[in-house]
């Protein structure tokens, strides 16, 4: 898979691999890394990178993670996940399909390529027992769905994402 | 011996002198502020008491309701921390006056003390060497240049109305006096529209040492010793030692009997800090005294293994000390580094925030003193200062390496702290060479980006937390496996 990175504002490209063998594969600047990932607690893991352990640490926040690795912290931003895991204004949250809290996704009601109604439902969620049901801000038609069931999600994080019909242009951009 | 304290304080230091407390078999009250509820000075206390609203004057800084607290709670006496109403001479005598024991000296010390100008006056007449200078503005050359003459060149031209710089210069020839002085005159006079000016001993980069002192009720008193605290950044103290390169026995024992002579000047009792500017001759004059465990306290804790918020407990309850000087001693190096919400890169900005994860260097020689954990939110309200981190080793060489390994394994994420800036410094030639000077930081630090050596494995340590499965993968401190994985499966993901 591939990686368009921001650490510490610096923009880095790398793709991971596994062969037929299962060695774990990064390229990097040109240069191919043996790696291998083991998760010791919930933000604890340890990175055996060319036959040498390193433990690093992680936490996210909205959509940069914090990275601790040797005494040296990073944040980074994915800009493939950028697109998804955004943050918009209160403006464009109103018609962004996004949960209002951690939450867990329990059905998908639509499917990519359907066209939906305003008011439609889209997805359902629960979260601390309670079951929540995200509906279609607009008249459109669905081009991408971003959760599965089971998924945990977040708020900002876009989980359906709508083309909005002719007649309802406005502010068709932020969702994208 | 008291039953129940009060620590009129937060964070590390409420944290820490309730440990001890503790450790004496005596029951804790935390007082704290709308901003300080889940705050862990709260958490390690036997009783908590809300004062209110963050603002400090209507919580930490607010006499009346942190003694109408003490009385509610059946207190016997307040510990106050540093910072806050530590060095406040109405709070402890209105201590006094409500028959609650303050923990640190008497109001008339710490009024003497603070004022500065009879502070100086009290050293002088005790022989405690202050800063050489004039007390009076002079315009006659010829006066000036025979007074330059007995303070010492290099000297200090200031304007008497002023600061901020302006109207001061540094004359180190003789032959330079007359020019500066025209030129301070005129720039005092269209700064501040006066052009008097005095002279004071200028000091190139001194050192700042203080020797901590206990002194009993009864008047006994010894020094634990220095402690160096050169390293600073804002004017205000990061990195500390103990003890200094720059002393050796005969200036310890000099500087050690002077700040005792300065704290007897003072009629003091409980643990006081005398500090000193030290220049590069051996040289050392009278700054002035801190009325209050300072805080880094712990370097001399740790060298000297005397628990000093233990003495200063004992001493307030009347008991005489339990040593003489002769017993004290000085074993190994003792380094502290302080961990505060800033940024070394934006120039020590102070930027409070959640930590989003926390993880404090373990082993051998490590002590830190932590007022923070996982998920605390470090309020905007107060001091930006989140641990201390102490280092204990046989000589300086080993605690130094002690250090940056101790810092290299502290983990704060989420908000920014000088951690990597510490290292660097601590691992610098002049840091090593114990060749550190109050302008250091400004000098070789200022401005300071970190050296990543680590940016590559960090992009596929990241690339390859985000292929792990969903399960592992942890968002904003939310646990999302709904149990903590097992071996089975954590092992089974080296495979995947």
């Amino acid at each position: 898979m591939e990686y368009r990175l921001l650490v510490n504002h610096e923009e880095k490209k790398l793709t991971l691999s596994s062969s037929p063998d299962l060695k774990k594969t990064a390229f990097l600047e040109g240069i191919s890394h043996q790696y291998e990932l083991k998760s010791i607690g919930a933000q604890e893991y340890l990175l055996e990178l060319d036959g040498r352990l390193i433990p690093f640490y992680l936490a996210c926040e909205d959509a940069k993670t914090h990275l601790f690795i040797q005494g040296e912290t990073f944040i980074i931003e994915d800009q493939a996940a950028a697109r998804i895991i955004r943050r918009g204004s209160s403006d464009d949250l109103a018609r962004m399909v996004t949960p209002p809290m951690p939450a867990t996704v329990i059905r998908v009601l639509v499917s990519e390529g359907e066209q939906v109604e305003r008011s439609q439902a889209l997805m359902v969620l629960s979260a601390m027992k309670m079951e929540t049901t995200l509906v279609a801000p607009y008249h459109g038609r669905v081009i991408k769905i971003n959760a599965a069931p089971g998924a945990q999600v977040m708020p900002g994080e876009i989980l359906v994402e709508i083309e909005p019909d002719e007649e309802d242009q406005h502010g068709a951009g932020t969702n994208l | 011996m008291f039953k129940k304290i009060l620590v009129a304080n937060r964070g590390e230091i409420a944290v820490r002198i309730m440990r001890t407390c503790r450790e004496m078999g005596i029951a804790t009250i935390a007082v704290y502020s709308e901003a300080d509820r889940s705050a862990l000075h709260v958490q390690c206390a036997d009783e908590a008491a809300l004062l209110g609203p963050s603002e400090p004057g209507e919580s930490y800084l607010n006499i009346d309701k942190i003694i109408a607290a003490a009385l509610q709670a059946g207190a016997e006496a307040i510990h106050p921390g540093y910072g806050f109403l530590s060095e406040n001479a109405q709070f402890a005598s209105r201590c006094e006056e409500e028959g609650i024991i303050f923990i640190g000296p008497p109001a008339s010390a710490i009024k003497l003390l603070g004022d500065k100008t009879r502070a100086r006056a009290a050293m002088l007449a005790s022989s405690v060497p202050v800063i050489p200078g004039m007390t009076q503005p002079e315009d006659d050359i010829e006066k000036l240049s025979s007074q330059a003459a007995a303070i010492g060149y290099p000297v200090l031209i200031k304007a008497a109305a002023g600061g901020g710089g302006k109207g001061m210069r540094v004359v180190s020839d003789p032959r330079d006096l007359q020019g500066a002085f025209t030129e301070a005159t005129s720039e005092a006079r269209r700064a501040f529209g006066e052009g008097a000016v005095y002279l004071e001993k200028f000091l190139d980069r001194p050192r700042h040492i203080e020797i901590q002192v206990l002194v009993d009720r009864f008047g006994q008193a010894v020094h634990l010793g220095e402690r160096e605290c050169s390293i600073q950044r804002r004017h205000q103290k990061i990195i500390e030692e103990t003890p200094s390169p720059a002393l050796d026995a005969n200036l310890r024992e000099a500087m050690g009997q002077a700040a005792l002579n300065a704290v007897r000047a003072a009629g003091y009792v409980n643990a006081g800090t005398v500090e000193f500017l030290l220049d590069n001759e051996g040289k050392f004059y009278f700054l002035e005294v801190n009325t209050r465990l300072q805080v880094e306290h712990p370097i001399t804790e740790m060298i000297t293994a005397i628990d000093l918020v233990r003495q200063q407990i004992d001493i307030a309850s009347g008991l005489p000390l339990a040593f003489k000087q002769e017993a004290i001693r000085f074993q190994g190096q003792a380094i502290e580094c302080r961990i505060y919400a800033e940024d070394p890169e934006t120039g020590f900005l102070p930027c409070p925030g959640k930590i989003l994860f926390l993880k404090e260097p373990l082993g051998p020689g490590i002590r830190v003193d932590s007022g923070i954990y996982s998920g605390f939110t470090v309020p905007t309200a107060y001091d930006p200062i989140l641990s201390k981190l102490i280092v204990h080793a046989a000589d300086r060489p080993q605690a130094i390496e002690r250090m940056r390994r101790a810092l290299a394994e502290y983990v704060v994420l989420g908000i920014k702290t000088p951690i990597a800036f510490l290292r660097e410094v601590v691992g610098s030639e002049a840091f090593r060479r114990g060749a550190t000077h109050t302008r250091l930081i400004d000098e070789s630090f200022n401005p300071w980006r970190p050296t990543a050596q680590m940016t590559d494995a960090a992009c596929i340590a990241y690339a390859a937390s985000q292929e792990m499965p969903r399960k592992y993968q942890m968002g904003d401190g939310v646990k999302t496996a709904d149990h903590f994985p097992t071996p089975w499966e954590t092992l089974g993901s080296w495979s995947l």
